[in-house]
This record gives structure tokens, sequence and C-alpha cells, in this order.
């Protein structure tokens, strides 16, 4: 009932997104990738969403779809009710100024030749924000927000004079200085190190907390996602292989492909491994037959029915959802 | 026995804006079979240490001091001639994102067989393709795929194809600097589950440099945690891991979200590193320290042994 009566803030709804491989001198033609197979799902208001995946995955690609850098070739994807394929004009632009998104790596997606102040602005300037004054104090309150204290002494400095970790609190202080309302976070630490990943970590908290924030967070990393995220989504080669809250999602995995992967990922808890059992020699990307589940060649559980056909999602347990043949019987 | 000790080694590097102090009197020993792992963010000198050991320092770094022992001979005394024949046939390396240094336009089985020719001239053709299927199995290549041109082969293939390079003269050591930082989680868990059975079956000695404390903790029996160009702890990977001493360790261990057990907030470490340009003239860390006390701004800490085995860098070190 709850669940009906709240609008979700976004809505995927069975996207699918096809590269086509551009034609160069010396190869012609190599066909098609379909960066996302079928994906649905919603992310509510207020909650902090983690698509998790490997490199590959089109954990990027949901991305700039949300963001609206890209279209879907077929589907639609939802912005508070409306599809964003049919904005224009006006529309277009409040849809810009509500959603934002921060990039993966800080020492390229900051312009090198703008100071902090120039960089931070820019926004309020496109979306006519205010007076100069106005927008001058604004950009002093963003840039404390997000630690660069006093904010006089980072605001003429540019991006090759700050640190990586800095240079990523420039570039939150830029998606929040319109108040959005849904933030796109690409891994947004995985190019920093440890000890500022924690202190980013803890700021987009503080961030989603104070504006309550909804964030789509984009990570290869569950440890980082079990610590961010209300529910995790888990994407493998463009399909959603499991979704669920995220203690349920981490504590009781249930497909295959989100079981090896919390097996991988090397943790403090485990120590000086005797002898690691001899790796299969399968490595990965073994292309899978088009409609087999992605996973099918890799997994342990794989059965022939697995290489026929995918096994749509189901929900397995409330709220939990996973895509294979196991939980049918 | 010590395959390799590092003494008191300090290198500067010269730059237009001043002089870096990169690394500072590190001191430790790699012993035969073992697996040490340098554990530390960008910055702190762990690929230096790793450079000056392979002879490979830019022309701008300095070694001010120390000694790099290669079974009691020192490298830093020797000429580029016999660099060259200790690099390779005895301490060989594997580079963060190596796999991408491997030519495009040459088959990678021919890679490994040029590599394993430049250094051992007599080895006849048929030896070599022998050699070469030995490597295969180590590092769990099909050997079939040898024919195969690198843009063929996974981000993780093309890594085991360079670690069979770097196998190839059956080297004493091994250097893994950051050896999976580029791949995906359940492949680099492959690799390093691989380079593991390598040391514990073959007995090579491996130092491992990593930023990431989680590949330490897996793959070393030792571990060294260095902070802006010094070695602030050593000691036995579980010792370091469930009873750090210093400050900073302790830091950096509450820094990673975990993904077993209680959930727990983060307590990152404030602040950032300091410029090695100017660093802080008592303890480096002393700025960021949440422990600090009155002698920290202004005394260098003591290296001290504070179990058999355990050394810190820290004024407090003994508690």
């Amino acid at each position: 009932m709850e669940r009906e009566e709240r609008e979700p803030m976004v809505v995927f709804d069975e996207v699918v997104k096809v590269y086509r491989a551009t034609q160069s001198l010396l190869r012609r033609s190599r066909g098609e990738v379909r960066a996302l197979d079928g994906v649905s799902f919603a992310i509510q208001k207020g909650e902090i969403f983690a698509l998790v995946g490997e490199s590959g995955s089109g954990k990027t690609t949901c991305g700039r779809l949300l963001v609206h850098l890209e279209s879907p070739s077929s589907g639609r994807v939802l912005f508070q009710g409306q599809d964003l394929a049919t904005l224009r004009g006006r529309s277009l632009r409040e849809f810009r100024r509500r959603v934002q998104m921060i990039f993966q790596d800080p020492y390229q997606s900051l312009n090198p030749q703008l100071t902090v102040f120039q960089t931070v602005v820019e926004p309020l300037v496109v979306q006519r924000w205010g007076s100069h004054e106005d927008r001058e104090q604004r950009v002093v309150e963003a840039l404390e927000e997000v630690g660069l204290r006093p904010a006089r002494d980072f605001m003429f400095r540019y991006p090759h004079q700050l640190s990586g970790g800095q240079r990523q609190r420039v570039a939150i202080a830029r998606a929040m200085i319109l108040e959005p309302q849904l933030v796109v976070a690409d891994e947004p630490v995985s190019m920093l190190d440890a000890s500022i990943q924690a202190q980013l970590l803890n700021m987009l908290l503080e961030l989603k907390e104070r504006h309550s924030l909804t964030l789509l967070f984009i990570t290869h990393d569950l440890a980082s996602a079990r610590y961010l995220a209300d529910r995790i989504c888990v994407i493998y080669n463009g399909r959603i292989m499991e979704q669920g809250p995220t203690d349920l999602v981490i504590e009781n995995p249930l497909h295959p492909y989100t079981k090896a992967l919390l097996r991988a990922v090397p943790t403090v808890d485990r120590r000086k491994e005797e002898l690691p059992p001899p790796a299969c020699p399968v490595d990965s990307f073994l292309a899978p037959k088009e409609a087999a589940c992605p996973f099918y060649s890799r997994c342990p559980d794989c059965t022939s029915r697995c290489m026929e056909k995918e096994a749509p999602l189901a929900e397995v347990e409330k709220d939990h959802y996973s895509a294979c043949f196991l939980h049918y019987g | 026995m010590n395959v390799l000790e590092v003494k008191d080694l300090t290198v500067q590097y010269l730059t237009s804006r001043g002089r870096v102090h990169a690394v500072e009197g590190i001191s430790w020993e790699l012993r035969q079979a073992e697996a040490l792992g340098i554990v530390g963010e960008s910055g702190c000198g762990k690929t230096t240490v790793a450079m000056a050991i392979m002879g490979l320092l830019p022309s701008n770094a300095q070694v001010v001091e120390g000694k790099i022992l290669l079974e009691g001979r020192d490298l830093l005394l020797l000429d580029a001639e016999e660099m060259r024949t200790i690099r390779w046939k005895r301490i060989a390396m594997v580079f963060q994102a190596a796999m991408n240094a491997l030519n495009p336009v040459h088959r990678v089985g021919d890679q490994i067989l040029e590599a394993m020719m430049a250094h051992d001239g007599e080895l006849s053709e048929k030896e070599a393709q022998r050699r070469l299927e030995e490597l295969c199995a180590m590092v769990g290549l099909d050997p079939r795929r040898m024919k195969d041109y690198p843009h063929q082969f996974s981000g993780g293939m093309r890594q085991r194809a360079v670690i069979a390079m770097a196998l190839a003269c059956n080297p004493t050591m091994l250097i893994a600097d950051e050896p999976t930082t580029a791949l995906d989680v359940m492949v680099a868990d492959q690799i390093l589950g691989q380079l593991r059975r390598l040391q514990l079956e073959m007995g090579l000695a491996i130092l491992y440099i990593s930023h990431d404390i989680s590949v330490i903790a897996r793959s070393c029996d030792r571990m060294g945690v260095m902070y802006a160009g010094q070695m602030v702890e050593l000691g036995d990977t579980d010792e370091i891991l469930d009873r750090p001493l210093h400050p900073y360790t302790r830091g950096l261990m509450r820094s990673y979200p975990k993904l077993r057990g209680p959930k727990t907030k983060l307590e990152p470490i404030p602040g950032e590193p300091p410029n090695l340009m100017d660093p802080p003239p008592g303890c480096r860390f002393c700025p960021r320290c949440p422990d600090k006390g009155a002698s920290c701004p202004t005394e260098r800490p003591p290296w001290i042994q504070a179990k058999e085995g355990h050394w810190v860098l820290c004024h407090k070190g003994e508690v």
C-alpha cells in the first residue's frame, strides 16, 4: 500500500542502450554493443541507491542516461514521473537544475583554465540565478559546506594548485550549488586515497541528510556501497542480477554472481591465504549467447536452461530480487 | 636468510621548485620465499623504493644515503651493465598497469620468448618453447593462446602474460607494484591467488606494493606501512592489522568501509599528507595525529622495536 502512494523519483523502464561501434579505416563494422539490455528499477525520494558492477557492466551508462547526457535506444527514463525524452526548453532547463552529476576523475572533470570560483559559479550563471553579489555569497557557502574553509583561500586557485581530494570537493560544490534534488555520483571517490575517500563518503552522507538529497551512487566497490546505500542493485553485462535492501544483498546474497563478487572482494579480515585454489581457466569475457544469462559461462550453478534464456528478476524475499533460475525451483 | 636488505635508504628528487624528500631512512629486509607488502597512499614513496631497487630511478633522483643489498651485494654501487645482469634475472618487476605495456603488434608468446632470449642468449629455441609452456601453467594461461595478439586478451589475461614475462628468467624475487589495481574484482582475486601460489609453491620472494591494505592483508606474511616518505610501522601482517601501533596505521584501517561485521561510522584521518618539499620537522604525521604529544612537532620519532619483530616510528611507540 505504502509503496504505491510514494511516487518514485526515478524510474528506469525496460531501458535498452545500444552503441554502434564506429567504423574506422582499419576495421569496418564491429556490430553493436548492448550496454544496457532491458534494465528496470526505481529510486525513491531521499534514498541512496547504489548501482554496483564491474567495468563494462553498464553502470556508467545508466548514470549518463539519468542525467540526460544520452537517450535510451528503447524504454523510458522517468524523473518525477516525466519521461526525459519529452523534455524541451523550459522543462529541460528546470530538469538540469534539479539533477546534477559528480564524475569519477577530478583531474579531468574540472576545466584547468577556470579558477575554483569560476567553476563553481558557472551553473548559477547558466541558470541566471541572483545578482553578482548573491552568487559570490552562494559560492562561499557551497565551498565551506564541502570543507574548503576558508573559502576565500581556495576561490582563486586553479585545479593544478589543488590536491585530488580538494578537486573532488570543488566538483561536489559545483554539483550542489543549484540545490539539486537528485545527484548522480559516478565512482566519486575511486581515484582518491583511502583516508580521503573516507572523508568524502562521510561528506556525501552529511550532504544527503542536510539537503534531503536523493543519490544514485555508481561504484565497483561493494564495501562503499554497503556504507552509503539504502538499496543495492548489482548489474552485470547490461542486466540487473540482483537488487534489494543493502543488508539483505550483502548478508544474504541470492544471485551466484553477487555471491562470487562478495567472495572475491579483498578485505582486511581475509588474511595470509595458505594455498588458494587454482583459478579456473575461464578468465572473463566469454561472450554469452544472445538471451542467455550473462553470467552462465562463469557460474558454478549453471544449467542447460541458463544457456538458452535468462531468468527474469523475481522477488525472492520481501523487496529482494534476483535474476536466476535457482529461485524458480 | 634474507634475499634483499634495504638499509637507511634516503632518496630525494631535485625539481625546479625544490628538493623533494621522497624517501627517508627506511630499512627492511625481504626474507627467502616470503611475501612482504608495503602499503601507503599516493606520494608516500613506495614506488620510489621499488624503482631504487630496480635501478630505474629517474635522472633527477638522488640516493642520498643507504644501501640495497642483494645477497650481500650493494646494488647501488653497480654500474649500468652490472645492473642489467641483475634486473629480470635476479629481480623482476610487474609494473603498475603493466598489461597495457604489451606491444600490440607482436604475438604475446613471442614477447615472452623475447624476454627470455634477451637475458639468456644460450637458450635453444626448443628449450625456450618448453619454458614458455611452463610459464603459462605457472600463471594460468592457456598455451594455445600464445599465438594471439594482446588485443585478443582480456585485461586479466594480459596481466598474467606480463607476470609470465617477469618470471621468464627464473628470478629470485619479484616486485609487484599495484599488480591488480586496474582489474575487476574477480579477475584481481584470481591474479592475487596465482601470485600467492607462486610464492608458496615455488619459493618466490615477492615484494608487494599497494595502496590497498586489504590486498596486502590477503597476500603478505609481513607488511610495512609508509607515510610521507617514511616507514612508520613494520611487522607480521596479523600483528599489525590486529594490534596496529602507529596512529597512521590505525587511522588508515578506520578509513576502509567494511564488508562484514557491524556497520561502523568511518573515522577518516583529518587533513592531507604534507608537502614533501617542506616536511614537518618533527614527526611527519604529527599535524594529522590525534594522539600527538609535546615532543612530536619538533623531535623526530625513534624507530622502536615494540615487540619481537614489530617496529614502529613513534614517540609513543612503547605503549
